[in-house]
């Protein structure tokens, strides 16, 4: 029988940080978005929101 | 044998770390014991145990099964393809271990079970397979992590 093991909410956490600290190093890396601040920015700022949002989730199914 | 050992007359299927383990979980004290071909000896330090003390330890300790753990690799690759082979012994039909939080109950056949682990994230905290109920099974374990 083979059993599927499931993330912590850490590793949650940490997969959605990495995933986003890998989307800025590529788009940095893009020569087609290089130099576009304004759109890293967006991008950046898109994660962070999903990030704090997350960690919301994650605080509520703690009290819960 | 000191004065106040106590002997118990049968084989347990693990050793006395197992039993001082039971005592500390029971009684709130590790008590020293020795196992041996024959038995279990109870020793009276740090402290003696009370009669009902004692009767509880036999209970368990006659209720013990034997139980082994072991996996064929510690590090699988995350993905939910990869997957460690954590083979457990025992007695009885099947054991109930415990994957993380979960329990998963393993059919034995010929005292053998054969359980698949894969991951679906990188682990942070390795995924710790063990036996539900320590008292019956003891405290073995195994260890996995994905990468």
């Amino acid at each position: 029988m083979r059993i599927s093991v499931q993330p912590t909410e850490n590793e949650t956490i940490s997969i959605a940080k990495r995933t986003a600290a890998e989307q800025a190093q590529a788009l940095a890396r893009d020569p087609n978005q290089a130099g576009s601040v304004v759109e890293l920015r967006r991008v950046v700022t898109d994660i962070l929101a999903r990030l704090e949002w997350l960690e919301i989730q994650v605080n509520k199914l703690k009290v819960r | 044998m000191d004065r106040e050992d106590v002997y118990f007359a049968f084989r347990i299927p693990h050793d006395a770390e197992f039993v001082s383990t039971c005592c500390n979980l029971l009684f709130g004290e590790r008590i020293e014991t020795t196992t041996n071909r024959t038995g279990v000896i109870v020793h009276p330090r740090p402290r003696q145990l009370t009669e009902d003390e004692l009767a509880q330890l036999e209970a368990v300790l006659r209720a013990v099964r034997p139980f082994s753990l072991s996996v064929d690799k510690t590090r699988i690759q995350a993905g939910g393809t990869d997957y460690a082979v954590v083979t457990v012994q025992s007695s009885g039909d099947s054991v109930v271990l415990l994957v993380r939080d979960t329990e998963v109950e393993v059919p034995l056949i010929d005292g053998q079970g054969v359980l698949e682990i894969t991951a679906e994230a990188p682990t942070i905290e390795p995924i710790v397979v063990r036996a539900k109920d320590h008292l019956v099974y003891g405290f073995a374990q195994v260890e996995v992590e994905a990468i």
